[in-house]
């Protein structure tokens, strides 16, 4: 062992539907791992602290955040990271009516968001607006104002219809 | 995984075993939501041993006249269990108050009581409901302290080397019970309480019962405001009265400035949250009246 550094874990866990085999020292978080190991770099390091929701990631189909989550905790678990949402060539119904609504602007809190509301529409096909507002309430966004991220939802759980594609989303008030 | 600085055991005499002969500055690792924190910020700890698998921790029923909320129990469980809300309603409105989804899923009662944060909802509720947390270690079984008695400051408790809490136990309501829980900030909550106030009171033949009050963020620990339970016990409640248990409970807390709040502004809300929650008894008084319940 080099001097210093103390031993590392192997660890199996599924990402994605793969299997793969890491090797962590004890106190590295699942968000360490996955940026920095596995290289998926879609899971976001906002604060590192719990409060921002940018490291969402699934666990078991739970959000979870992955900066408060250690690697080793994960043994034998399914992680699903925002490379892993779209099913095959197709996107996610989030993903697309992401895009539909405009629900974004820097795009850094979309990995963790999309998460976070792809598992309240497995858990729940068609939240209310509150429902939503409550499930997405640990990932934060800075830019759109959270209205065209709601809407968003409400378009992927087909209770909302979009008129057209807009490319230049403005920013609502809704927080 | 069984190497030095990681262990997680299957049950709760392998987590004591881990916890017995462990380093100095060995921690219990449950939801991690406040001890991942510290370990960001820079704490190093020895060892961890990771309780999310040991069984022991996770009982949640009535038994022997209370309920028992096992230290494991995330704010998520006790937000879908029927009987915290029937039997703990504090402890369910606190749960209800509490953070995001993200948090609530992993943060544990064990978690809330032993990182003894001033302002921890959770210890807060269980204070005024008068639980009784169960400790035990390998060297020196199982005892039992009141919240009080627990939390002895910011980050500070009375749990020994090798001890964990095992359960809490909350008398039940009694029919004539009163529960009112109220925090500063939207809701859900995003950030820890500026201030809090939960309150446990019954109402018998018109006047109040054994009243208990917690202020939680406005003192070093959870605190109870004896003064104001004074004010009330054995009165009949009435505007007047609940303004004078309101400045009383003002009084006695100890609130400092900080960066979210000024003292002051502290003091104010834990009188306008006494304020609230006794109306909302004085209010709930009215409604069983009108109703003949
Ligand atoms: C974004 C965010 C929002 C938050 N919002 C709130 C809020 O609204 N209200 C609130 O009260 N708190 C809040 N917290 C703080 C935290 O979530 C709670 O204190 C939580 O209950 C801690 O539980 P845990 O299981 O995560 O504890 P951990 O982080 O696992 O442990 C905390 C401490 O308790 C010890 N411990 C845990 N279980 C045991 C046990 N069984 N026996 C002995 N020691 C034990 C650990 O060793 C550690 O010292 C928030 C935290 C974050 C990150
Ligand atoms: S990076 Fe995990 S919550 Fe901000
Ligand atoms: S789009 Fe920038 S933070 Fe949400």
């Amino acid at each position: 062992m080099p001097a210093g550094r103390p031993p590392k874990t192997v660890l199996t866990l599924k990402v994605n539907g793969d299997s793969v085999e890491l090797a962590v020292e004890p106190r590295t978080t699942l968000l360490e791992a996955l940026r920095y190991t596995l290289r998926l770099t879609g899971s976001k390091q906002g604060c590192d602290k719990g409060d921002c929701g940018a490291c969402t990631v699934l666990i078991d189909g739970t959000p979870t955040l992955a900066c408060l989550t250690l690697a080793v905790e994960c043994q034998g678990r399914a992680v699903t990271t925002i490379e892993g949402l779209a099913r095959g060539p197709h996107v996610h119904p989030v993903q697309d009516a992401f895009d539909l609504c405009g629900a974004l602007q820097c795009g850094f809190c979309q990995p963790g968001m999309m998460l976070s509301a792809a598992a309240l529409l497995e858990a729940n096909a068609r939240p209310t607006r509150l429902q939503i507002r409550e499930a997405l309430s640990g990932n934060l966004c800075r830019c759109t104002g959270y209205k065209q991220i709601f809407d968003a939802v409400e378009v992927a759980s087909g209770q909302r219809e979009v008129a057209e594609r807009d490319p230049r989303p403005t920013t609502g008030g809704e927080s | 995984m069984t190497e030095q600085g990681y262990v997680r055991p299957d049950n709760l005499a392998g987590a004591l075993d881990a916890l017995a002969d462990a380093p100095e500055g060995t921690r219990v690792l449950a939801g991690g939501t406040d001890l991942m924190v510290h370990l960001r910020a820079g704490k190093r700890f020895p060892r961890l041993v990771n309780v999310a698998r040991v069984s022991e921790l996770q009982a949640l029923r009535v038994w022997g006249g209370a309920l028992e909320v096992g230290a494991g129990v995330t704010v998520a469980r006790l937000l879908r269990d029927a009987e915290v809300r029937r039997h703990a309603a504090l402890l369910w409105q606190a749960a209800d108050r509490f953070a995001s989804p993200l948090v609530r899923s992993r943060a544990t009662v064990g978690g809330n009581l032993v990182n003894a944060s001033p302002a921890a909802d959770l210890t807060l509720a269980l204070l005024a409901l008068d639980a009784r947390v169960e400790l035990v270690s390998r060297a020196g079984g199982v005892r039992s302290l009141g919240v009080d008695e627990l939390v002895l400051g910011p980050g500070k408790t009375a749990l020994g080397a090798g001890e964990l809490v095992r359960t809490v136990r909350v008398p039940l309501a009694k029919p004539t019970a009163f529960h009112h829980f109220e925090k500063s900030g939207p809701r859900p909550a995003l950030e820890i309480s500026v201030a809090a106030v939960a309150v446990a009171l019954r109402i018998e033949d018109g006047r109040v019962v054994e009243p208990r009050i917690a202020c939680g963020a406005v003192a070093p620990v959870p605190l109870r405001v004896v003064p104001a339970e004074q004010v009330l016990a054995g009165r009949e409640l009435t505007p007047a009265l609940i303004e004078e248990a309101a400045l009383a409970a003002a009084k006695v807390v100890r609130p400092i400035d900080d960066v979210r709040a000024t003292a002051l502004y502290r003091r104010r809300l834990v009188a306008a949250f006494v304020r609230r929650s006794l109306t909302a008894a004085l209010d709930s008084q009215r409604v069983s009246h009108a109703t003949g319940s």
